[in-house]
């Protein structure tokens, strides 16, 4: 081979290496940078409560603020809680829903406030044997207004709060906005009137679907699936976003409900209020 | 061929960003719509609130003495029904609590106009129903009550959260109302489509054979009991979307309901009574009307009401020749005094009739002209030749035959619109006035009563050994004993 041959052809090889593996190579690395999705899971297995609801909402915003996050999986497992927690997470849900689809699963029950906020996801799923539903708000309200010569206060309501009728009232009110929140998330898939969905019961599953309070019978992979497929994603991967949002264990349970006497939990809450919560019977149940 | 080295570079550079977002992506996201409820927009229902109006005392009545029932674990307080007791009192009504405490419930009966009871946890004895159907046969009226609420639980939330075991009041009223074919129903009503504020808060028409049913078109009751009737008439209705919590269905469901002789009203609720839910919709007109229902009864008096016969002041007339104020007859003047202290009706000793007045008059057996007028109000000839001839120590009244006239008294009852009268005879005037304390104590135990008439044994007061009782009725001694005949009377 001639100089004038070998100069040529470490000039090709040069010329191949410049305009071929060079952006071969930077469009490998550029390639890297683009983030495998990730189909997020939030998990409540709790109450929606003052401790639980900021946990839930740290992940939502998680979900919405890191780009990889392409679709959310809420799986539930709850009987719901407070009407401000709850109404606080199902706002945030409706905040990531304009940018990422969010599916609900519901494991063994989503009563109440959780099914708050599952009507305010784009698809639920369910098990036949889920409990599902109990629309609806309970309270306790509150003490008749005294006069005490201890303490004094500048107006009527300043120790009690509330009239005890306005509680009322207000807990109608709140059943409406939760009515609405189910109307508006269900669309023409509800098949049930008011006075069915209003009645307050928890249907199983394969009943919720047939009302239309679900979408499907379901597993959590079918979920994970349909978020993906909602997203347009293939190829992701599946992560908790407590753990991706660096969440430890939150405590719950022991401080939501009231305990009995014996030092056993009991099925009621802890603190007089309103409640969007599936009390179960009990022994000792309020009637 | 530079160009063509350039967009080679640019489409290997291009091609991994590419393969890779075409493995990981197949599209972009395009959101639907999400719609969230309009929060501010809903706001918080509010009631239909009415003015309250005075109720009028019924024209040409004595406001009636009304009984509260606290007997029978009765789950409501006295302030929660102050927007009907300040009705009933502002009418002049009188109102009595029963509790034991006081007079029995058998006593009260005889001189009262109504009977309320409300949320009853406790059954009514067979006595006491026995008595309250006496007492509504008489014209007395009777009001039950009853609220799903009031189920003797109470919740704290600082100690525990369910006090008491849950009951039902159904079950102590319905053994009320068993005679009067009515019968609360173990249930809540509700209404999923339209309620006041809450879905047992129930809307109520009055239906077209409610006597008010022009005064008022709807009410509101909070969680109440339906009424079931047969025979009765329906108040209160709800409409085609008020269901029953037993059944989960509707249509028709009575509230409140009237006896079919009109003496007994049974009402589901209690709440619709207590402020603030009495100011709702038309509920203080139906307060109103509940009050009017307990004034305006036509309560009648027997004897066996004794001695609760009267309403108005009482003038007793001594028809003795002669009479003479002794202790004696103060001691019996102020025991009926003191009987009827509770009614508010005075007792006054008088030469003559008085107008406004009931009366009762004094006599002995002994025929008198002065008595005559009394006598021919029974139809009585007590005349030397008469059927209530005194003579040979017997006495011949109608019905009873011919009975001793010794330590024997007799009564004579009659009542009008103006007047009632009462006539008391007896052997002697220390007999007499004996008979005036027996009575004044309300007890006709040692009496035989026949209609208007009634003859009692009686003991003089000498025999009582200083002491203040009346006879004892255990013990009659044979003489003391009205004898009446085998054969039915003027025979």
């Amino acid at each position: 081979m001639s100089t004038e041959h070998r100069s040529t052809f470490w000039s090709q090889l040069g010329a191949v290496a410049l305009w071929g593996l060079l952006p071969l190579t930077v469009g490998l690395l550029l390639a890297l940078l683009i983030p495998r999705p990730i189909v997020g899971t939030i998990t409540l297995y709790d109450t929606i409560d003052y401790y639980t609801a900021p946990d839930l909402i740290a992940q939502l915003t998680y979900a919405r603020e890191h780009p990889e996050v392409r679709a959310v999986v809420l799986i539930l497992d709850s009987p719901g809680g407070t009407v401000v927690d709850t109404e606080a997470v199902y706002l945030e849900l409706a905040r990531l829903r304009q940018i990422k689809p969010v599916v609900t699963v519901i494991e063994g029950m989503a009563a109440s406030g959780a099914y708050y906020l599952a009507v305010g996801t784009d698809t639920i799923y369910a098990r036949p044997s889920s409990d599902v539903g109990n629309v609806g708000v309970i309270g306790i309200l509150p003490t008749s207004p005294m006069v005490f010569e201890e303490i004094i206060s500048t107006g009527p309501y300043k120790l009690w709060g509330t009239p005890r009728d306005t509680v009322l009232r207000q807990i109608e009110m709140i059943k409406r906005t939760f009515y609405q929140a189910v109307t508006l998330g269900r669309g023409a898939a509800l098949k049930a009137g008011p006075e069915v969905v209003l009645s307050g019961q928890l249907w199983p599953g394969s009943e919720a679907l047939r009302l239309g309070l679900v979408d499907a019978l379901g597993t959590q992979s079918q979920g994970i699936e349909e978020a993906a497929r909602r997203a347009r994603i293939t190829h992701y991967r599946v992560a908790d976003l407590r753990a991706l949002a660096g969440l430890t264990d939150a405590a719950s349970f022991d401080d939501f409900f009231l305990k009995a006497d014996d030092g056993s939990q009991t099925a009621y809450p802890r603190e007089p209020g309103l409640y969007l919560l599936y009390i179960p019977p009990t022994e000792r149940r309020l009637p | 061929m530079k160009r063509y080295r350039i967009w080679i570079a640019v489409g290997l550079l291009l091609l991994p960003l590419l393969a890779r977002t075409l493995w990981y992506y197949q599209g972009l996201y395009t959101p639907g719509p999400v719609e969230t409820p309009n929060y501010s927009a809903v706001g918080m229902p509010a009631p239909p609130l009415s003015t309250p109006e005075k109720t009028v005392a019924p024209a040409g009545r004595t406001p009636p003495v009304i009984l509260l029932d606290l007997l029978h674990k009765n789950q409501f307080t006295l302030p929660e029904l102050a927007a009907l007791t300040e009705r009933l009192t502002a009418s002049g009504a009188q109102l009595e609590v029963v509790d034991g405490s006081g007079r029995a419930l058998g006593e009260a009966l005889k001189y009262a106009g109504a009977y309320v009871t409300i949320a009853p946890l406790t059954p009514f004895t067979a006595e006491e129903t026995q008595l309250l159907r006496h007492f509504a046969a008489r014209g007395g009226r009777l009001l039950v009550i009853t609220d799903p609420t009031r189920n003797g639980v109470s919740i704290d939330w600082l100690f525990g959260f369910v006090e008491g075991d849950p009951a039902t009041d159904v079950i102590a009223a319905n053994s009320l109302l068993r005679p009067f074919d009515l019968a609360f129903v173990d249930d809540y009503l509700y209404n999923l489509v339209e309620n006041e504020g809450n879905f047992r808060n129930v809307f109520l028409h009055p239906t077209t054979e409610n006597p008010a049913a022009t005064d008022f078109s709807t009410v509101v009751f909070y969680a109440a009991h339906s009424v079931a009737t047969s025979t009765g008439t329906a108040l209160l209705q709800g409409d085609d979307n008020t269901l029953s919590s037993r059944t989960d269905t509707g249509g028709a469901l009575t509230a409140a309901a009237l006896s079919a002789d009109g003496q007994v009203l049974a009402a589901g609720d209690l709440t619709f009574l207590t402020p603030p839910y009495n100011q709702v919709a038309d509920n203080q007109r139906l307060i109103g009307h509940l009050s009017q229902f307990l004034l305006t009864g036509e309560r009648t008096h027997d004897l066996e009401d004794f001695p609760f016969l009267f309403s108005q002041p009482v003038a007793v007339l001594p028809l003795l020749e002669p009479f003479q104020v002794n202790a004696d007859v103060l001691k019996a003047l102020g025991k009926w005094q003191a009987a009827l202290k509770p009614l508010n009706i005075a007792v006054n000793l008088v030469e003559k009739p008085q107008p406004g007045a009931d009366l009762v008059v004094l006599g002995t057996y002994t025929p008198s002209e002065a008595l005559r007028p009394y006598f021919e109000l029974f139809n009585l000839d007590w005349s030397a030749k008469g059927n209530g001839s005194s003579a040979a120590g017997q006495l011949e009244l109608p019905g009873f035959g011919k009975l001793s006239r010794t330590n024997t008294g007799v009564l004579l009852f009659k009542t009008n619109p103006t007047r009632t009268t009462v006539v008391l005879l007896a052997d002697s005037p220390k007999l007499l006035f004996s008979f005036l304390e027996l009575l004044a104590a309300g007890d006709l135990s040692t009496c035989t009563l026949q209609g208007e008439l009634a003859a009692c044994a009686l003991t003089p007061a000498s025999e009582e050994s200083g002491s203040e009782s009346t006879p004892s009725p255990e013990t009659p001694t044979p003489s003391e004993t009205p004898t009446p005949t085998p054969t039915p009377a003027g025979e």
